[in-house]
């Protein structure tokens, strides 16, 4: 995988793992599970606890601790007012970014 | 580092949870603050928890340990990387660890790269330190004249004192400043090693010269 890939998808990670959370309150390992089911996007947790961590110290994402029934104690992860504004922001950008590349590359391709 | 265990496994087999455990949080140590690093330990040991949890606890052996611990991205991979700059790519930079030796070269790249110095300390402490140490020689032949010329053996001890006692502080300065830029290039070093040498000098020629009169 080039660099230039490499860049690009951790640089989207942030914004995959507030896609999660956008839906419900999620536990670290059940994020990383979702985000391994993405096609052709390797997310791992070695990429995905660091961000959850992040996101929790900056505030866009709180914490609910529970009980699970089978394992050990799961850390919910849920998205705050502030998260959800930020998730907004990021998928503007990624909107207005993608859109204006598509619009380049069709370009290229006619 | 056992953190919040709910599952009770053998001591060698915990160990080997633990062992993994504490290599990540040393892969951490240093490159983000402690409260990151034991949120991402307690996500690892919950990750780790929750795929044993699929095994029947009283028959988990270590090579189901083993397996599960295989199933999880290794140790360095959690340390951050950082975006490297195209314009200096160290072999380093790619290795997502930063150390001080990676630093230095990346400094000495970029001012290699753009053909002048970055830090305006470490080109003084260089000039300084070079200045020092050959003018200090120079001096003790002029004193050494002198005193000859006036016949004068207590001359020859005062100027050699005020020569020292100039090299020392020219050459403390030297060392400043080349702490200050150390990682900025080649001149700090050179300000550095001759101030220390200047500094010797300075402190053993007036000693060798008063105990020889």
């Amino acid at each position: 995988m080039s660099l230039w890939e490499t860049q690009l998808r951790k640089g989207l990670a942030e914004l995959a793992i507030l896609a999660v959370l956008s839906r419900e309150e999620a536990y670290g390992y059940r994020i990383v599970e979702k985000l391994r089911t993405l096609e052709g996007w390797t997310l791992s947790e070695s990429t995905v606890y660091p961000i959850l961590t992040r996101l929790a110290r900056e505030g866009l994402l709180s914490i609910r601790t529970a009980a699970s029934p089978t394992g050990p104690t799961r850390r919910f992860y849920q998205l705050t007012p502030d998260g959800k504004n930020h998730l907004s922001k990021l998928n503007q950008s990624w909107r207005s970014i993608s859109g204006s590349l598509e619009t380049l590359l069709a370009g290229e391709r006619s | 580092m056992t953190m919040a265990t709910t599952m009770e496994l053998a001591k060698p087999l915990q160990a080997l949870i633990d062992a993994r455990l504490d290599t990540i949080d040393r892969m951490l140590m240093g490159q983000i603050p402690r409260a990151d690093r034991l949120s991402i330990l307690r996500e690892v040991e919950s990750q780790i928890e929750e795929l044993l949890a699929e095994r029947d606890a009283a028959t988990i052996t270590r090579d189901d340990i083993i397996e599960v611990l295989r199933q999880l991205d290794p140790p360095e991979a959690f340390v951050p990387e950082e975006i490297p700059d195209p314009a200096i790519r160290t072999p380093q930079s790619f290795s997502g660890k930063r150390t001080f030796s990676t630093n230095f070269r990346q400094n000495q790249a970029q001012t290699l790269s753009t053909g002048k110095p970055s830090s305006r300390a470490g080109l003084i402490s260089g000039i300084l330190g070079l200045s020092t140490f050959f003018s200090f020689f120079i001096l003790l032949i002029i004193a050494y004249v002198i005193a000859v010329f006036f016949s004068s053996p207590e001359l020859l001890i005062a100027e050699i004192c005020a020569i020292s006692f100039v090299g020392l502080g020219t050459s403390l300065c030297a060392i400043i400043l080349g702490i200050m830029g150390r990682i900025q290039g080649i001149m700090p070093i050179v300000g550095m090693v001759k101030g220390a040498l200047s500094v010797l000098l300075c402190v053993v020629v007036p000693i060798v010269v008063l105990m020889v009169m």
